[in-house]
């Protein structure tokens, strides 16, 4: 059964976009081997389903343990937000307007060049923030690889769920929390660079004056997360 | 040691630069070119850090003198290299007319390299040190409105040593995130301001 059509799926339709691969993963996860995959193939993916195939080409990365990034996309009030996850658990989020081709390069630079989309890794991250925007969730409750957070800024992103809920920090109690009570810019910028917005929760940290002070997502969404938060 | 109570000097080129890079031409390249222009790569820190504790108590000149001497004695600062370091390289380096001969300072290179490869395990020692960056730089007027020191310096110094580095102080460490563009402290409006282009000017 190896030579039917079914299974010569030319390995360049792998890197295309019509399957939502980078095309950086093509090399580890091309579709040449075996047939224990046949009946998967059929139930799944008669010779014209794109979907069909690229969920195989899931399956078969996750059997294989080929994968180092997942990711998928999800709307939300402050617009649409990519979700990346490692075997470890979720490692990225970002908004669109930090540009999701070059989020998904840079995970790829650092964590590793197999970034596959594959919505159903992240189905329970996407149900959770589902409810936290549907303010019937206050806290996360999710792995999180920590692998893009060093130094002060990991030390910052690790105390940064610390602040609960609804209420707000400021730069300043921040650094003390984290042991450098002066380092009020050095928090700046930390929380500038956090690789999990919305889930580890930078937006609740305002300046001195209660300003709102910068935000990766822009100033509207920030004041958005806190709105929901206070009106819940 | 890059501040001073004295104006800026205003080159032959008509270029102005602080006093300490103004009369020597080693020092004068080395501002137009390197200074503060950002290093990311572990190797390049790695070196950078080296030579900032050797020049504690010296002036930034000698140590850019030996500079040749020191990349050849310790084998480029590769971290993984100078980690093995043993008795017998201790003794090569302190016999090393080209280096500074300080028995302190060359086992805490040796040290430094170690705990720089341990580092790998949290991200490396260019995250590592680039993670202290704040989210403001310096904007100095006036020469002696540079800081020797900052919030950022101590906490890094603080995190360094937990980590195992030796001859990291607060002081050392402003000069280094100075050196590889972490804060731009070039005063405002120098031709230097801004090159580093970690800050929009």
């Amino acid at each position: 059964m190896n030579d039917t059509p079914e299974n010569n799926v030319p390995t360049d339709r792998v890197g295309t976009d019509a399957v939502g691969t980078k095309s950086v993963a093509t090399d580890s996860v091309g579709m040449d081997s075996g047939g224990r995959d046949d009946a998967l193939l059929e139930r799944l993916a008669p010779a014209t389903d794109v979907a069909g195939l690229h969920r195989l080409l899931e399956l078969r990365a996750e059997q294989d343990g080929l994968l180092d990034v997942s990711y998928r996309t999800v709307d939300s009030p402050v617009g649409a937000l990519l979700l990346a996850t490692t075997p470890v658990g979720l490692v990225r989020v970002a908004f669109d307007r930090e540009g999701f081709d070059a989020v998904l390069e840079a995970l790829a630079t650092r964590l590793g060049p197999r970034v596959l989309r594959a919505p159903a890794k992240l189905d329970e991250a996407a149900r959770q923030l589902e409810e936290y925007f549907a303010g019937t969730r206050t806290a996360f409750d999710l792995p999180l690889d920590r692998a893009l957070s060093t130094g002060f800024r990991g030390q910052v992103h690790v105390y940064l769920p610390q602040i609960s809920y609804g209420h707000t920090a400021s730069y300043g109690e921040v650094a003390a929390a984290v042991g450098s009570p002066r380092a009020v810019r050095a928090v700046g910028s930390a929380c500038a660079t956090n690789p999990l917005p919305v889930v580890v929760p930078c937006h609740r940290v305002l300046r001195s004056d209660g300003s709102l002070g910068g935000y990766l997502g822009g100033a509207q969404a920030k004041n958005a997360l806190l709105a929901l938060e206070h009106a819940a | 040691m890059m501040t001073t109570d004295s104006p800026v000097v205003l080159g032959e080129d008509g270029l102005a630069r602080p006093p300490w890079a103004a009369a020597d031409p080693l020092l004068r390249d080395y501002y137009d070119t390197e200074w503060g222009l950002p290093i990311r790569d572990e190797r390049g820190l790695f070196e950078r850090l080296s030579l900032e504790a050797f020049q504690s108590g010296l002036s930034w000149a000698t140590i850019l003198r030996k500079r040749p001497a020191f990349r050849a004695a310790f084998d480029n600062f590769d971290p993984d290299v100078v980690a093995a370091y043993g008795e017998s390289d201790v003794q090569r380096l302190m016999g090393d007319a080209g280096i500074v001969r300080n028995l302190a300072k060359i086992r805490a290179t040796i040290t430094n390299a170690a705990a720089t490869v341990r580092l790998r395990e949290q991200g490396g020692l260019a995250e590592f040190i680039w993670s202290f960056q704040p989210d403001r730089t310096p904007e100095p007027r006036t020469p002696d409105e540079i800081p020797t020191t900052s919030p950022e310096s101590l906490a890094l110094a603080k995190a360094l040593r937990r980590e195992g580095f030796a001859f990291v102080g607060p002081t050392t460490m402003f000069a280094l995130m100075e050196a590889v563009g972490i804060v731009d402290t070039h005063l405002v409006g120098s031709h230097r301001r801004g090159t580093s282009g970690v800050w929009a000017s």
